[in-house]
């Protein structure tokens, strides 16, 4: 079922219902089976509706610029639309484009500065990409006139809202403040709540495209894409108290006990991270090994080569030691497993390689000159999106959140297309 | 130097803030459990956390009561208030679009027109005052007035403000003056310094309001200023020593120019 929610703002009393009824008819004819319109007349109930808006934001917003107010225009309210990015797309209706008399008074130059200074504000004041100007008919057409040319601009809104929003699966402003753990079950029980904030700066847009991309702005912190995996309503923004974490009741699945006799040094490498390893598939622990290890592997035998020529940099003896207390237990297979992921990647492997290019086991354009977006090539927004969760990974860990951070490592992964998170049963997100 | 952002409001970030020292203002703050903030601090500004990055711990904030002693004048009330919103444009999501009600609490010794010289201040009309998003109370009318008159302030933004501001001939021949200082001959510098001899007409001492601290002193200097610049012809020594001094004596003019 399509959906759309529209903000009619005119404070021509004869135009609005006439506004609403158009639209209302031509985003039928356009397959849209609800259609919800709001409507506002002056300049501080349009703000005033932009900034409640803020949570859950409209879809379309048909915006005059002149609405009879001494201070403030239409481009103020864009403004409060941007600020509040509560509206996906905004078409703003303007006499100027057709107002004659304009020439008539300041000269045909003069008007047309003045037309492109009017374009020039707004498109600062919104992003132009989803703002569209359009001109609202002349008063001197008759009244038939007049409807005719609004059907057609609205319908050219409509077409554009449609291409604009194929672009969209998720389009919503994320509020984060901070986010706040509660440790255990035992911690609530006790009252004895540890509060560790991150701060972010304040608002984010999530966009999700069709093709399984993320992009958010500002991309910053990247805390959107955490919004997204733990799949909040999407009606709602993340506030602190929506991403209370709250970890899985009885057995621990996100911190198993670590050290068990006999236990394989694999295992052991992800379970003591918290990773639960024994729940997961073979494909999934191959998968996670390839994403996890491979890049440790690799730094590791090229450092180990330089120690044995004794060739070693300050920095780099560092950072082996850095590498082997990461390892632990594994670094006696590190060569063996490097030389196993390296067969694994030249023979036909149990992943296939349009899944390898999403799962990021491929750089850009190592020899996998497919369709971009497809296989084997991982596109722009791929990489991003990787270089995002990473920012938030290791933001998470910077902040005492390394269990999430390593829970976040083991379940994310993508299907297809798509970029999907799937907890093991037993870990519980709430949402208040 | 600037202020950092008190812990405690990232924990539990304000609704009401009281601005001001003083028994009056740790009396009210804690009958209405509001955060509490003297002038000085404020008029610092917030530390940045982080390069140009602050914590938005202000999103909530709805009520702000400035509170001032005896010892305080109209213009440093308005200066408070800037003050004020320069927090709430940094640490609010909203910036200058966060509603806000602002509260003037003045003090017993304050004059019988200083509701009115606040509002000339605001650049706004007396009776507007309470919509326009800003309520005036005396100390001495207690609790349940002062209560009682923020309840009637509708919380509003800096942008119709600004706009107010604006629109308003008195900062509006004060903003041209400036641009004149700037970039103009003495011609049009005396025709600015007519205009606001005009729009202060017959109220020259509310002038008073818009220049910098002390208040009193430097607006008998702009007066005369400008008084010379009108009446007695300037010499280009002399105008070039009033592009210098009269920005001095003024307080920075903050319009709608500049959102």
């Amino acid at each position: 079922m399509k959906t759309v929610r529209l903000l009619i703002v005119e404070d021509d009393p004869e135009l609005q219902p006439r506004l609403k009824r158009i639209y209302r008819e031509v985003f039928a004819s356009h397959g849209y089976s609800s259609i919800i319109i709001e409507t506002a007349c002056h300049v501080d109930e349009a703000r005033d509706l932009a900034k409640q808006a803020a949570s859950h934001p409209f879809d379309l917003v048909s915006l005059d610029v002149n609405l009879g107010d001494a201070e403030l225009s239409g481009l103020d309210v864009l403004a409060t639309f941007k600020r509040f990015q509560s509206a996906w797309m905004v078409a703003l209706l303007t006499g100027v484009e057709t107002d004659t008399t304009l020439d008539a008074v300041m000269g045909e130059e003069k008007g047309e500065r003045i037309r492109k200074q009017l374009r020039r504000e707004a498109y600062q004041k919104f992003s132009a990409e989803r703002l569209i100007v359009v001109e609202k008919p002349s008063p001197s057409l008759s009244s038939e006139q007049a409807d005719a040319l609004l059907r057609n601009r609205v319908e050219q809104i409509a077409l554009v809202y449609g291409e604009v929003g194929r672009l969209r699966y998720i389009f919503r402003p994320i509020e984060v403040i901070s986010l706040e753990r509660i440790k255990t079950t035992k911690e609530l029980k006790n009252k004895k709540l540890p509060k560790k904030f991150i701060e972010t700066t304040a608002l984010h847009w999530q966009i999700r495209f069709n093709c399984g991309d993320i992009r958010t702005l500002p991309d910053k912190a990247g805390f959107k894409t955490l919004h997204h995996l733990l799949g909040l309503d999407r009606s709602k923004s993340l506030r602190p108290e929506d991403a209370i974490i709250l970890e899985p009741k009885g057995d621990s699945v996100i911190a198993p006990p670590s050290g068990k006799a006999g236990i394989d040094p694999v295992a052991e490498y992800f379970i003591t991270r918290g990773i639960p390893w024994n729940e997961m598939t073979q494909i999934a622990q191959d998968q996670l090994i390839q994403v996890a290890l491979s890049h440790l592997f690799k730094r590791y035998c090229e450092l180990r080569e330089l120690e044995d020529e004794d060739d070693l940099s300050p920095d780099e003896d560092d950072e082996l030691v850095k590498i082997r207390k990461d390892l632990g237990p594994l670094e006696p297979f590190a060569e063996t497993g490097y030389n196993r992921l390296c067969d694994n990647d030249h023979a036909e492997s149990s992943i296939s390689h349009s899944e390898a290019a999403q799962e990021g086991m491929h750089e850009a354009g190592s020899g996998y000159d497919k369709d971009e977006g497809r296989k084997g090539f991982d596109s722009t927004d791929a990489q991003a999106f990787r270089a995002r969760m990473k920012r938030v990974k290791e933001c998470l860990r910077e902040n005492g959140f390394s269990a999430f951070a390593d829970h976040l490592d083991g379940h994310v992964s993508s299907t297809g297309a798509n970029w999907s998170y799937n907890p093991p049963n037993g870990v519980e997100w709430t949402v208040f | 130097m600037r202020i950092p952002i008190p812990e405690s409001w990232k924990f539990d970030p304000p609704h009401t803030l009281v601005a001001g020292d003083g028994p009056h203002a740790a009396v009210l703050a804690q009958i209405l459990d509001a955060e509490m903030m003297d002038w000085e601090s404020l008029s610092a500004g917030p530390q940045a956390e982080e390069a140009t990055r602050y914590s938005r711990v202000l999103n909530d904030l709805s009520r702000v009561f400035i509170v001032g002693g005896a010892t305080r004048s109209t213009a440093d009330f308005l200066e408070c208030h800037e003050a004020i919103w320069n927090w709430i444009a940094k640490l609010a999501p909203g910036g200058t679009q966060h509603d806000v009600a602002m509260i003037f609490v003045l003090p017993e010794s304050a004059s019988r027109d200083c509701g009115e010289a606040l509002a000339i201040g605001l650049g706004i009309p007396v009776g507007e005052l309470v919509k326009s998003g800003h309520g005036v109370v005396r100390m001495t009318e207690g609790l349940g007035a002062m209560l009682e008159t923020s309840t009637r302030v509708v919380a509003r933004d800096r942008v119709r403000y600004l706009a107010r501001k604006k629109s308003d001939n008195r900062h509006a021949a004060l903003a041209n003056l400036r641009e004149t200082l700037s970039n103009s001959e003495p011609d049009a510098g005396i025709e600015a310094a007519r205009q606001i001899l005009e729009a202060f007409a017959d109220h020259e001492h509310h002038l008073d309001l818009f220049c910098t601290s002390p208040n009193h002193r430097n607006g008998n200097r702009i007066r005369t200023v400008l008084h010379h610049l009108v009446t007695k012809p300037v010499t280009p020594m002399e105008w070039e020593a009033f592009q210098h001094e009269i920005p001095a004596l003024l307080r920075s003019l903050e319009t709608a120019h500049a959102l």
